[in-house]
């Protein structure tokens, strides 16, 4: 029987998760920067007024991220445009993946949503870690001639 | 070492890591399912009908895909007692058995079914970045992939009944 494992069957996690961050880019483009650094500005200050946001993440919000909202939301938007083009694209998928696993978690710790919920954040971090190990850009991606020109197996 | 093994140890070395990235997902699919099953249970039985009915009736009411509309009048809401407890018990049904790695094939393609008609039901276009697609595109790998030989009591299955379609 021909196995079924293949980085082939990755792909549409690899579209999906790069679709959803550059769609997000687009959103934001579409309403305007300065409403995003608004509306980015607000979630991170009731993330330090909320019951829900985890207390270890509370000093982070209140003594790095609002000091430096306009940075930040500059930060949130170009990782959303680079990250979900190297994505889809299958561009150094495994640091572009673990980025976006990074992004990921933060939206989780300042929203106050527990990793197991019935939410989709869970699945996308798992989604994440997966594209990261089965290193899926190296099928019909940019990873497959920079794997095959310069071999090495921690960028893509 | 010769040359024939380092090949043989790397693709054996990626095949892991592809199984052990189906399983992943697999797992964390599985959860989303059982939470949501759980907060469905802790509910009650009427309070996930009335929640159900008002999706239906007021928030999906303009967004459902027009071909999917008929059956969500017809079938379901006079029947919403009967879904409702459907729905909760499905999505049980799939996170244990997703979580578990248990006739993992039958379980993702159970999921998918759920997935696509909460899909309809919703009106949400694949290129949304909404959580809906996302247990759709995770459905589809775990059944392409056999992702419960990886972690999963399919590897059990697997080694003692040989190939079957259901893992």
């Amino acid at each position: 029987m021909k196995n079924p494992l293949s980085r082939a069957t990755f792909i549409p996690i690899r579209l999906y998760v790069g679709l959803a961050f550059f769609l997000s880019a687009i959103d934001i483009l579409a309403d305007g920067l300065p409403t995003w650094i608004i509306t980015f500005s607000e979630t991170a200050t009731k993330g330090i007024e909320s019951d829900r946001v985890w207390a270890i993440y509370k000093p982070i919000l209140s003594g790095l991220v609002v000091p430096n909202i306009t940075f930040f939301a500059w930060a949130v938007f170009l990782g959303f445009i680079f990250l979900g083009f190297a994505i889809v694209v299958g561009a150094f998928m495994r640091i572009a993946a673990l980025l976006a696993l990074f992004l990921q978690v933060n939206f989780m710790l300042a929203r106050g949503e527990s990793f197991l919920g019935p939410h989709s954040d869970g699945l996308l971090i798992g989604m994440e870690l997966a594209l990261i190990l089965a290193a899926a850009g190296r099928v019909w991606g940019v990873d497959q001639y920079l794997h095959r020109r310069w071999p090495q197996p921690y960028l893509y | 070492m010769p040359a024939h093994t380092t090949v043989f140890a790397q693709k054996k070395a990626g095949h892991q890591s592809l199984g052990r990235a189906a399983a992943i997902i697999r797992i964390v699919t599985g959860i989303a399912y059982a939470t949501s099953a759980s907060f469905k249970i802790r509910a009650g039985h009427n309070g996930f009908t009335e929640t159900m009915n008002w999706m239906i009736n007021e928030r999906w009411i303009d967004e459902t895909f027009s071909f999917y509309r008929p059956f969500l009048d017809a079938i379901v809401l006079p029947n919403a007692e009967l879904f409702s407890f459907l729905v909760t018990w499905g999505e049980a049904a799939v996170g244990v058995g997703l979580i578990l790695g248990i006739f993992t094939r039958f379980t993702a393609a159970f999921a998918l079914f759920i997935s696509l008609n909460i899909v309809m039901a919703s009106g949400v276009l694949p290129g949304a970045p909404q959580a809906d697609w996302a247990f759709v595109i995770a459905g589809l790998t775990i059944l392409i992939t056999r992702a419960g030989r990886t972690w999963g009591i399919d590897k059990i299955l697997l080694a003692r009944f040989g190939h079957k379609p259901w893992w």
